[in-house]
């Protein structure tokens, strides 16, 4: 019986909406959106995005060509030349299909490639080291923003010094516990080293990145500094491409909870500002539920993003005998094969090798060497280094076409651009030049 | 809810759209989220990409009087949108002070955009009326500041502003830079001024040849110079709250590396511009042909709910397609393609 009015009462409702569309049709009135019939909009404008999204997917299947698909994915075409043209994380392994089987056995045990932050405690505890309160920067944001502000060689005395310290020991009490104050002595003494001028080893740094993943903390500034601090280390071809690795998969992390937070909503933090106390267990702390599923999903198909895509240097391998170490793994390059270099990867040569660059010629390895994006560019013959040296002057007298092309060589051109940056700080192109580096340096 | 919540964030800009249709062809129209309002024409600068040509106060600006009643009542009408109040350069209105403790009164949020110069004389008004957010122009490290904006001590002022507006409770202060050829490839020297400014964020505008800029066209980036400042605000987002604003359009998928929301091109369809002599425009054009009326004429409410069909049916591509800046496309200057590479869509 009830059930008869309701459907009724259901009817005469819609026929009333419909009776409202059509006199406002006749008429050419329009009428504001009540706050509720909003949500019934979105819903059903929802819905109907939602119908067309599987309309064009099955489109897409049907058609031999996929013609239906979203752009780029039915693409087969890879450009020759990766350092160029790829938009942002488009660019995936293609750049190395031309090669064998990786020899997993030459690259290094970094164990299981797994999502790292095993369950949702450990996305809590990430959660309040990265969460913003409201306009105020997390503890992580404040420590990271600290460190990049100070620049090589700043005095001991510079106050900048006692804000990175501050921002330290407030990331560190917020994560708390025993992993913190490893976290803490770990950087203490990075920083103190490099107050001191002194050098540090690659076991030192990749200890700074351990410190943080304990925490856990999985930062893209953060793993871009230790990237800084390792990239110019002397050391064997193994360290640096287990250091390398690791920081791949730190930022692969970071994509992957990027992402996931791009769909579920962002981890936001709240801090309690009432007279009275808070309610028993609250934590100002929200983590959008479904967060931790979506970048666990997320995680095995995230590459590095900015550091896989840009800022990278296209080479063809001249000889054999070069083994190109990426994320773990290790592929052995071939005679003419064409491949990008990127700042996470190392090359290394057991006997004499060279590498080619369309442009800048021949660079060589000598036997036993590993070389990253970092030094590749010491390793060109003079011509090529000639090449850099004047575009580099180029742009710092104010050549923006000089700009433009040494963007495309970032790796083969940003020592040379730090010492011209050093000579020259004022030049009318040295802004340019500072800011092309942060594309390399983050 | 986490079901649809995620649906919508995957394709949140397409649902945009569609509800925007959808409402349309219901005869409905959303309520403004926000109106911006050109208080003056006047500016005691004169900045080479003034989109809005300031200078001398333009003839029949709107009266202390007519402010008030044609515009802040019509937008408590409105359903209190958040009131944006910008120039020109609005504290050169004597009458600022009164029109924003009515608003105020009526209960509406405010915000302004301010070359920052004359913020201490304002002092008590802040105190007693602190904007949910204010935006100080700051085109570059100190040298160039002051030579673009061709006022020595420019640059100090406009970092005093800040401050200021700290000290009085301005919960989001941000330091907004417009993006030109001179100073797109300077952004690396005044990131660390802006993050010692005590500014809460960053926002980075984009150059559109409207106003005084459209004499200025030289001054558009180049396409190499767009894709380096996405691409560095891209990487300083993790130390910082860098935005690339509405000028840039969308990057699609990408937009998440970014902004915080999906970019979606609000003209006609959740603000809209009020000139310094009442003309309604969908942005921040000086194009009058784009007026969809005067509030002297018509009431805004009317203007809002009847004008801007163009926003907010398909067919006009220019001003249909939510994924780009109205502005920039209006002026066949859509930079999102140069910026972000090829966009990318996600299916749902």
């Amino acid at each position: 019986m009830r059930r008869w009015w309701l459907d009724l009462g259901s009817f005469v409702v819609a026929l009333a909406l419909a009776a409202a569309v059509v006199v406002r049709w006749r008429s050419g009135q329009v009428a504001l959106l009540s706050s509720t019939a909003a949500p019934a909009i979105r819903l059903l404008a929802l819905l109907i995005v939602f119908v067309q999204g599987c309309a064009d997917r099955l489109r897409g299947r049907e058609e031999p060509d996929g013609q239906g698909a979203p752009p780029g994915a039915g693409d087969s075409h890879v450009p020759e030349d990766m350092s160029e043209g790829a938009g942002p994380s488009q660019q995936g392994d293609e750049d190395m299909s031309t090669g064998t089987e990786p020899a997993a056995s030459q690259g290094p045990a970094l164990g299981p490639d797994v999502f790292p932050l095993a369950d949702e405690a450990a996305l809590g505890r990430y959660a309040r080291l990265v969460a913003d309160d409201a306009f105020h920067p997390g503890p992580v944001k404040r420590f990271a923003l600290a460190l990049v502000l100070v620049p090589e060689a700043t005095p001991v005395q510079d106050p900048r010094w006692q804000q990175v310290a501050d921002a330290l020991g407030a990331l560190a009490d917020a994560a708390g516990g025993p992993e913190a104050q490893a976290f803490r002595s770990r950087w203490q003494a990075h920083l103190e080293a490099r107050k001191a001028g002194g050098s540090e080893t690659v076991a030192d740094v990749q200890a700074l990145l351990t410190s943080m993943e304990a925490l856990p903390l999985y930062h893209a500034g953060l793993a871009g500094y230790v990237w800084r601090r390792g990239a110019p280390l002397v050391a064997g071809a193994p360290a640096r491409a287990e250091l390398l690795a690791r920081i791949d998969r730190h930022l692969r992390a970071c994509e992957a909870l990027l992402k996931a937070e791009s769909e579920t909503g962002p981890i936001e933090f709240t801090a309690w500002r009432s007279k009275a106390a808070p309610p028993v267990g609250h934590s100002g702390l929200r983590v959008a539920k479904g967060l931790h599923a979506a970048a666990k999903g997320h995680y095995p198909q995230v590459d590095a993003g900015t550091w896989a895509t840009e800022a990278t240097l296209a080479l063809t391998a001249v000889d054999g005998g070069v083994t190109l170490l990426r994320a773990g793994r290790a592929e052995p390059l071939q005679p003419g094969q064409r491949f990008a270099l990127r700042r996470l990867d190392v090359l290394s040569a057991a006997r004499p090798a060279k590498l080619r660059h369309d442009e800048l010629g021949d660079m060589s390895l000598g036997a036993d060497s590993a070389v990253t994006a970092w030094d590749v560019g010491s390793r060109l013959a003079a011509p090529g280094r000639e090449l850099v040296r004047a575009r580099v002057t180029a742009a710092q007298g104010g050549d923006a076409q000089a700009l433009k092309q040494l963007e495309a060589l970032l790796p083969a051109a940003h020592l040379e651009i730090r010492r011209a940056l050093v000579e020259r700080p004022q030049a009318p192109g040295s802004p340019g030049l500072r800011t092309l580096l942060e594309l390399f340096d983050l | 809810m986490g079901l649809l919540h995620r649906l919508y964030a995957r394709a949140a800009p397409e649902v945009w759209e569609t509800e925007t249709r959808l409402l349309h062809a219901l005869r409905l129209v959303r309520r403004p989220v926000a109106v911006q309002w050109i208080a003056t024409a006047m500016c005691d600068l004169r900045c080479p990409h003034c989109y809005s040509g300031a200078g001398k106060r333009a003839e029949a600006e709107l009266t202390t009087e007519e402010a008030l009643r044609l515009v802040v009542d019509e937008l408590v009408a409105l359903g209190k949108p958040t009131f944006v109040i910008a120039g020109g350069e609005l504290l050169l209105r004597r009458d600022i002070a009164e029109i924003v403790a009515y608003v105020r009164a009526q209960g509406l949020e405010w915000a302004m955009h301010t070359h920052g110069g004359h913020v201490p004389k304002f002092r008590a008004l802040f105190d007693r009326h602190p904007p949910t957010l204010a935006a100080i122009s700051l085109d570059g490290e100190q040298r160039q500041h002051d030579l673009f904006r061709g006022r020595q001590g420019s640059h100090a002022a406009a970092l005093a502003a800040i401050r200021t507006l700290k000290e009085c409770g301005c919960p989001e202060v941000v330091a907004g830079t417009t993006v030109t050829r001179e100073n797109a490839d300077r952004l690396a020297d005044l990131f660390p001024i802006v993050a010692a400014s005590g500014a809460d964020s960053w926002g980075l505008h984009l150059f559109a040849p409207e106003g005084r800029g459209a004499e200025h066209a030289a001054l558009c980036p180049t396409p190499e110079q767009l894709r380096r400042v996405a691409a560095f605000a891209r990487r300083k987002r993790g130390l910082f709250h860098v935005e690339l604003c509405n000028e840039w359009g969308s990057a699609g998928a990408d937009d998440r590396f970014y902004r915080d929301q999906p970019f979606l091109c609000g003209a006609g369809r959740i603000s809209c511009v009020v000139g310094a002599t009442g003309e309604v425009l969908p942005c921040t054009t000086t194009d009058l042909r784009e007026s969809e009326g005067n509030v002297r004429d018509r009431p805004l409410r009317e203007i809002w709910t009847r004008g801007f069909k163009r926003f907010r049916s398909s067919g006009h591509r220019e001003c249909s397609d939510g994924h780009e800046c109205w502005l920039q496309a209006r002026n066949g200057n859509p930079c999102r393609e140069q910026a972000f590479g090829a966009c990318r869509e996600e299916a749902v």
